[in-house]
């Protein structure tokens, strides 16, 4: 088993425009339109070999204006580094190797809404992931009604406490991620299993119950990967904890084999 | 229109409190009958009482002065009630003065007695009581006196010698409206009236408060001088390995000097690091000693500071930049600024030692490392203020006149952090950078004809800045909303007398975070990145 000592993260820096920024199409994340953001999520099990793709979809713009603060700037920044996989990267150190900022000019005329920007570079040969492989899927009315019942059965084994169970419906996301994260699959099982105990102490796990009117399917990858959200782009599979922990499980869901797996 | 006033002495009784009436030539007392006519008549008070008692004083019925020509108070016989023309400001927030006349010094008041069916010999008597220890109590006899009034003779240079023992800021608050000196007029009559008059005005006391002349001014223009002192601090995990540097710089100052020494030893598991730095200019120095020693991964530093007596030339500057004149004169030199400037210096080195406070917070966590910046500017700007008591044209009353014009920034400050922490149980780096500045700017002039807005200014800090997290590479951290972080307090400018208060802290470092992982269940967890940090909290004058 190979332990990878580096992992690939975007360095995300936006304030001023209410975004989502993909890899290969993949949602990473979102960010608001009031608040600056700043984050460096890992995207490597989000990368192929060959030629990958970077975007950001503008949803919103703040108002002229509303962002005066030299200190805290309107800007929308996101780079692509490489830096040591558990290692704290300071702030101002990040390495980018390439990616892409937008900064319009004050007398530029309003774009028109959503607008994507997007950049593309190439990647050496590395492993092919299970979701690039996965059955194209069409969120047709029996395609949603699978994918619910698959929901389901995740937040079953939730709210059973059936970590084995959730396990077995997890299997490709472990076998694929625990290598790109410093681990063995059997122990970043033994560790979900551990950090479970830990937020259900005292009994005070809980699931959100699952509200079908309230899930929101977002095809991505190409119609590969499906993202299951609330309408307010919450992870559907949430809940609180001990300690005054909320805890959340979000996941991507791709058909291999007929089947429907759990691969991020 | 007239209204009764609020408060009316307490009538005492007829026989106690007038001045008693003349003793004829025959060595009878006036107005009584003699022991034989005593025997024979039931005894009889020859009437003595007046019907209006006016008081004015030398700018009544003056233009542009008072356009009051008295104050008056009269007996109303229908309504059984003493009567006065007394008028008072529209703004609800003056209170009615009722119980007296105020007047600038020097003045005369003349009080005069009219009306009424006549007066015993000697009466009416007025009795002048002057403020303490100003001389003895007068009775003056008749209708109609004039009656020079002062304030306390040499008042100002007697505050003046005051000065080098209670310092600067007491000595400067002597100024600021001190209170009147309180004449008390009486004038009284036998209160005897011929039947059918069943009221009587028989005495009325009155005070004159007398106010001092002067009109006050203080200036402050002082240069802005920014104060910047960084440290840092980097090691990498495993095999110890440290560095640390730290700068100081002034700048507003022309002519700075700096010099650096630095040490380093070195042995098997501990690194020490010793870097001595002095800046100065021709005015002064001020030195600076750092010590940075690592144990096993410990961070144990330490940073003293060492400034010469010589003056630097903030310290110059500060004092030049004071002035305070009387009646346009200059007493400027009346007033050591030392206490001032130490104040100043106080201030700056308060908010300086954020840097101590976030020390403290990041060598919890020495691996990852801290750098921080704290950038400060205090009073720089320009204030004047301009005060004195001045009659007001149309009433009795004096107010209190003030004049500001205000650019000044009390406090500016800057704090640019970057450290680590544990949150939800993996360490972090917080990074990013905080300002918070206490400006005042505005204009304003006293103005008793109407209700203007009250005499009191309160500014909050602008606040800017934006905090971050970033987690170890893997599992990452999202903010969920926006970190609070930053300054808050007040700055608080009374005018009336004057009083400049402020407070600055810097408040909590609040969030709630994400702990989004890859392969568990991801946490989200409010935190408190750093407490509350009061930082300063003074009434300045």
């Amino acid at each position: 088993m190979t332990i990878v000592s580096t992992v690939d993260y975007l360095n995300v820096s936006i304030h001023g425009y209410a975004c989502e920024v993909f890899v290969n199409r993949a949602p990473i994340l979102r960010t608001p339109v009031d608040a600056p953001y700043t984050a460096i999520p890992s995207v490597s099990e989000w990368l192929v070999s060959g030629d990958n793709e970077i975007a950001v979809r503008v949803d919103a713009i703040a108002p002229p204006g509303a962002i005066v603060d030299p200190l805290s700037p309107r800007r929308l920044i996101v780079q692509r580094c490489v830096g040591p996989l558990g290692e704290i990267v300071p702030a101002g150190e990040d390495v980018p190797i390439d990616g892409l900022t937008w900064a319009p000019l004050p007398d530029d005329p309003p774009p028109t809404l959503p607008l994507r920007i997007a950049y593309e570079f190439r990647l050496p040969r590395g492993p092919t992931w299970a979701w690039q492989t996965a059955t194209p899927m069409k969120l047709d009315a029996a395609t949603t009604a699978e994918l619910l019942m698959f929901l389901d059965a995740l937040h079953a084994d939730l709210s059973l406490g059936d970590i084995p169970g959730l396990l077995s419906r997890l299997r490709i996301k472990f076998a694929e991620l625990a290598p790109l994260y410093g681990m063995t699959p059997a122990a970043a099982r033994a560790g979900l299993q551990e950090q479970f105990t830990e937020l259900a102490k005292d009994n005070a796990w809980t699931v959100e119950p699952l509200r079908p009117d309230d899930i929101v399917l977002h095809l991505c990858c190409d119609g590969r990967v499906v993202e299951p959200r609330t309408r307010d782009d919450q992870p559907v599979l949430r809940g609180q904890a001990a300690d005054g922990n909320a805890w959340s499980l979000p996941v991507f869901i791709s058909r291999i084999d007929g089947m429907f797996e759990v691969v991020r | 229109m007239t209204q009764r006033p609020a408060q009316r002495p307490a009538r005492p009784s007829p026989r106690k409190t007038p001045p008693p009436a003349l003793k004829s030539k025959a060595g009878q007392p006036a107005n009584k009958p003699c022991a034989t006519c005593q025997k024979q008549q039931p005894r009889k008070v020859p009437p003595c009482d007046f019907d209006k008692l006016e008081f004015s004083c030398k700018h009544c019925g003056v233009a542009d002065k008072r356009e009051i020509k008295s104050v008056a108070f009269w007996l109303d016989m229908g309504r059984g009630k003493i009567m006065t023309n007394q008028v008072h400001s529209p703004n609800k927030r003056n209170p009615a003065v009722t119980d007296r006349f105020e007047v600038i010094e020097p003045d005369t008041i003349t009080v005069k007695a009219s009306g009424g069916p006549g007066y015993s010999p000697g009466h009416p008597a007025l009795t002048v009581q002057p403020p303490a220890g100003r001389g003895e109590v007068k009775v003056l006899r008749g209708p109609t006196h004039a009656v020079a009034v002062s304030y306390e003779p040499n008042w100002f240079k007697n505050r003046l010698a005051n000065i080098t023992r209670i310092g600067f800021f007491a000595g400067l608050r002597q100024f600021f409206f001190p209170p009147p000196a309180m004449w008390v007029f009486t004038m009284a009559a036998c209160g005897a009236r011929p039947a059918p008059q069943p009221k009587a005005f028989y005495s009325w006391k009155h005070k004159v408060a007398v106010y001092p002349p002067d009109i006050f001014k203080i200036g402050l223009q002082i240069p802005s001088v920014r104060k910047r002192e960084r440290a840092d601090s980097r090691y990498s995990e495993g095999k110890v390995q440290g560095s640390s540097s730290s700068s100081s710089d002034t700048r507003g100052l022309a002519r700075t000097s700096q010099s650096t020494k630095e040490e380093m030893r070195t042995t098997g598991n501990t690194e020490l690091y010793r870097r001595t730095e002095s800046v100065g200019n021709r005015h002064g120095t001020v030195t600076q000693t750092q010590q940075l020693g690592t144990i096993r991964g410990r961070d144990y530093s330490s940073d003293k500071y060492e400034g010469s007596d010589a003056p630097d030339g903030r310290a110059l500057s500060t004092a030049k930049s004071f002035t305070f004149t009387r009646n346009g004169a200059d007493w400027t030199q009346s007033f050591k600024a030392a206490e001032f400037i130490e104040f100043l210096l106080t201030l700056r080195k308060q908010i300086l030692g954020l840097i101590e406070f976030f020390k403290a917070i990041a060598n919890r966590m020495p691996k990852i490392g801290w750098t921080f910046s704290v950038e400060v500017e205090v009073f720089a700007g320009s204030l004047e203020y301009e005060w004195g008591y001045k009659e007001w044209p149309k009433n009795h009353t004096v107010y209190r006149y003030y004049k500001v014009e205000v650019a000044l920034t009390l406090v500016s400050a800057k704090a640019e952090i970057a450290f680590g922490l544990e949150l939800l149980s993996a360490k972090a780096q917080v990074y990013g950078a905080v300002t918070g500045e206490l400006k005042l700017t505005f204009t304003r002039e006293a103005n008793p004809d109407r209700t203007g807005p009250a005499a009191t200014v309160t500014v909050p800090p602008a606040v800017g800045g934006e905090i971050g997290v970033r987690g170890a590479l893997g599992d990452w951290v999202e903010v969920v909303g926006k970190i609070n972080a930053g300054f808050e307090g007040a700055a608080v400018m009374e005018l009336a007398p004057f009083a400049l208060k402020a407070n600055l802290d810097l408040s909590a470092g609040k969030g709630t975070f994400t702990a989004k992982s890859k392969l568990f269940f991801s946490v989200t967890k409010s935190a408190t990145l750093w407490e509350k940090r009061p930082i300063w909290s003074r009434t300045i004058l």
